[in-house]
C-alpha cells in the first residue's frame, strides 16, 4: 500500500476539511452562525429601544378574504425585506458550502412563496376544522409537487431539509429558558437512553435472526434508534457498511418518519395527551429530527382546538426538542465509536483496516446543538433582568416573539422541503427482512415511548413549561 | 507529515475515495430529505467507489491508490 508522506492539508478534500474548516464548511456550523447571527441582532435592537418584529412579518389571523387581502396590502414591503434577508443569509451560507447561488435563488423563491401559502392557510380562522395544520399541508404539497409534478433536480439548492430545520432549531433556544433545559435535560436523556438503547437491541437482533450482515443490521438499528438518516450515515462509515444497505436503512427511515408525522399526532389526539407528554413520546419515538418537529408542530396546532387536551403549542415543541436532540442526537458520536470498536473487534473483516477513532464523538456531534443552547442562555441571561410583568410586556412582544416568528418560518422551510426531496421513485427499494427488522423496532419504540412519556415521567412532560 | 497523519488519512488520500457531499447525496436517494451530504455527524466519512462501501477517511484497505 502507498503511504507516502505527502502533506495530506494540501493534497485532498477530505483531509483539508477537517480542524477549523468545520467552522465554515459543515452545515451545522452554518446553522449556529445564522441563528445565533438572528439572535444576537434582535438582541441588539431591542437593547437600543427597537425590534427585529418589523421584519419577522407572518400572516395574521383571517376569517375573510378580504381580512387577509388587506394585510397584505399593508404588509407586502415587509414579506419582501424577509424574503431577500433569508435570501441572502441562505445564499452565503450555501454558497460556502459549495451551491450555486443562481440555482439556489429561484428554488427558495419557490419555496418562500409556497411559505406565505401555507402559513397563511395556518392562520384561517376554519384551518383547524379541516385538520389545515401548516406542517402536514406543507408536507402534503411537496410530496405532490415532486411525485405527481416533478421539479428539474438544480432546484434541490434550495430544498435544504436539515439546514433549515437546524436554524429553526437554534432560534427555537431562544424561545427556551436554559432552567428549563437544565431541569427538564437528565429525565429527556434517562428516557431517550432506554428507548433508544431498546430499539437498537430490537432492530439488530431481529435482523440478526432474519439473516442480516451485522453491518446492515446495526445500519438499520442507529436509523431506528438514534437519529435517523443521519445515523445511519454515520453508523455506515464507522463501521464501514455497503452502499447499498446504506440506502436501504435511508429509505426504511423515510417511510416510517413519513407515516410516524401522521400516525403520532393523530394517535396523541386521540388519547387526549397534554401537550408536553405528546412532544415527549414524539421526540422518543420519531426518526428524524425535520420529521419529528413536523408531527409535535403538529400535535400543538390540533390541541388548540381539540377539547380536552391540556397544554400549549410550545410544551409539545419544547418537550419533542428537549427529548430528541438532547436526549438522542447528540450522542451519535459515541454510538459511531461504539459500534466501531465492536465492528473491528467482533465482527468478520471486509478488507478493509478501520481504527476505532475516539475523536469522532466530536467529530459527529451535531454541532447545531452548541448554537441552541447558546440562544437559550443568552436570552434567559438577559430575561433575567426584568420582572415578570415587564417580561411580558417589553421582552417577550420585542425580543422573543419576532425570533419565534422567524422561527416558525424555517421550519416551515424545513417541512415543504421534507415533502419536495421526498421522491418515491428514487428511492432504494427494501427487502422483506430489513422492513420487518426495522418495523419491530418500531413497535417496541412506539410503545415504550408511550409508556415512558404517558405513565412513568408523565408529571414531568405534563408539568414542562417555561 | 507526521507517521500518524498517514496512517490514519489512508482513504482519504485514496483515487477511489469520494467524500464530496453533493455526490454522496445523489449516490445516496433520499439522504438529502431526512438527512445532509454537509451534517456534522457525516465527520468526513466518504464512499468508496471500489467496493461501495461507506468508510470513515482514516480506514484503509490493500486495494488503496493514491491521488497524488
Amino acid at each position: 500500500m502507498n503511504t507516502s508522506a505527502t502533506p495530506v492539508s494540501i493534497q485532498h478534500p477530505a483531509a483539508r476539511r477537517s480542524g477549523w474548516r468545520e467552522l465554515w464548511q459543515k452545515e451545522d456550523w452554518w446553522a449556529v452562525w445564522l441563528g445565533l447571527g438572528i439572535v444576537l441582532v434582535a438582541y441588539a435592537l431591542f437593547a437600543s429601544g427597537h425590534s427585529l418584529e418589523w421584519i419577522a412579518v407572518s400572516p395574521a389571523k383571517w376569517s375573510s378574504g378580504s381580512d387577509i387581502g388587506s394585510h397584505f396590502a399593508g404588509n407586502w414591503p415587509r414579506y419582501l425585506a424577509q424574503f431577500a434577508l433569508w435570501a441572502a443569509l441562505f445564499s452565503i451560507a450555501l454558497r460556502t458550502l459549495g451551491y450555486e447561488v443562481r440555482r439556489f435563488l429561484p428554488a427558495f423563491l419557490l419555496v418562500y412563496c409556497f411559505a406565505v401559502l401555507i402559513f397563511t392557510l395556518g392562520q384561517w380562522s376554519e384551518a383547524n376544522r379541516y385538520n389545515l395544520e401548516p406542517p402536514l399541508v406543507a408536507l402534503v404539497l411537496g410530496l405532490v409537487i415532486s411525485n405527481a409534478i416533478g421539479l428539474p433536480a438544480w432546484l434541490d439548492a434550495g430544498f435544504r431539509v436539515e439546514f433549515y430545520v437546524k436554524t429553526g432549531i437554534v432560534l427555537l433556544g431562544a424561545t427556551l429558558p436554559f432552567t428549563l433545559i437544565v431541569w427538564a435535560g437528565p429525565t429527556a436523556f434517562l428516557q431517550a437512553s432506554i428507548v433508544s438503547l431498546a430499539t437498537f437491541l430490537v432492530i439488530f437482533t431481529v435482523g440478526r435472526r432474519l439473516g442480516l450482515d451485522q453491518r446492515f443490521a446495526a445500519v438499520l438499528g442507529a436509523g431506528g434508534s438514534v437519529c435517523g438518516v443521519s445515523a445511519s450515515i454515520a453508523i455506515a462509515g464507522a463501521v464501514g457498511a455497503r452502499k447499498r444497505d446504506a440506502s436501504v436503512a435511508i429509505t426504511t427511515v423515510i417511510l416510517w418518519a413519513i407515516v410516524m408525522i401522521f400516525a403520532l399526532p393523530l394517535a396523541a389526539r386521540l388519547l387526549h395527551l397534554p401537550t408536553g407528554v405528546a412532544g415527549a413520546w414524539i421526540g422518543t419515538s420519531e426518526f428524524a429530527d425535520a420529521a419529528g418537529l413536523a408531527a409535535a408542530d403538529t400535535y400543538g396546532h390540533l390541541a388548540v382546538s381539540a377539547p380536552g387536551i391540556t397544554g400549549t403549542p410550545e410544551q409539545s415543541l419544547f418537550a419533542f426538542t428537549l427529548m430528541k436532540v438532547i436526549g438522542r442526537d447528540v450522542w451519535i458520536g459515541v454510538w459511531a465509536l461504539v459500534l466501531s470498536v465492536i465492528a473491528t473487534t467482533r465482527w468478520e473483516l471486509q478488507g478493509a483496516d478501520t481504527k476505532p477513532d475516539v475523536t469522532q464523538v466530536w467529530w459527529r456531534f451535531p454541532k447545531f446543538v452548541l448554537g441552541f443552547l447558546a440562544a437559550s442562555a443568552l436570552i434567559t441571561a438577559v430575561s433575567a433582568h426584568y420582572g415578570q410583568s415587564a417580561y411580558h410586556d417589553a421582552v417577550t412582544p420585542r425580543l422573543v416573539t419576532p425570533i419565534k416568528d422567524l422561527r416558525t418560518w424555517a421550519f416551515i422551510f424545513c417541512f415543504f422541503s421534507i415533502g419536495l426531496t421526498t421522491r418515491v421513485r428514487e428511492l432504494a427499494r427494501i427487502g422483506p427482512r430489513p422492513f420487518l427488522a426495522f418495523t419491530a423496532g418500531v413497535v417496541v419504540n412506539v410503545i415504550l415511548g408511550f409508556v415512558l412519556s404517558a405513565w412513568i415521567f408523565a408529571p414531568h412532560w405534563r408539568s414542562l413549561a417555561p | 507529515m507526521s507517521a500518524r497523519g498517514t496512517h490514519e488519512l489512508r482513504c482519504a488520500l485514496c483515487r477511489h475515495f469520494e467524500d464530496d457531499p453533493a455526490i454522496l447525496e445523489r449516490a445516496l436517494p433520499g439522504m438529502s430529505a431526512l438527512g445532509s451530504g454537509h451534517a456534522a455527524t457525516r465527520a468526513q466519512d466518504g464512499l468508496c467507489l471500489l467496493n461501495q462501501t461507506l468508510r470513515a477517511a482514516r480506514s484503509g484497505c490493500e486495494s488503496f491508490v493514491s491521488i497524488i
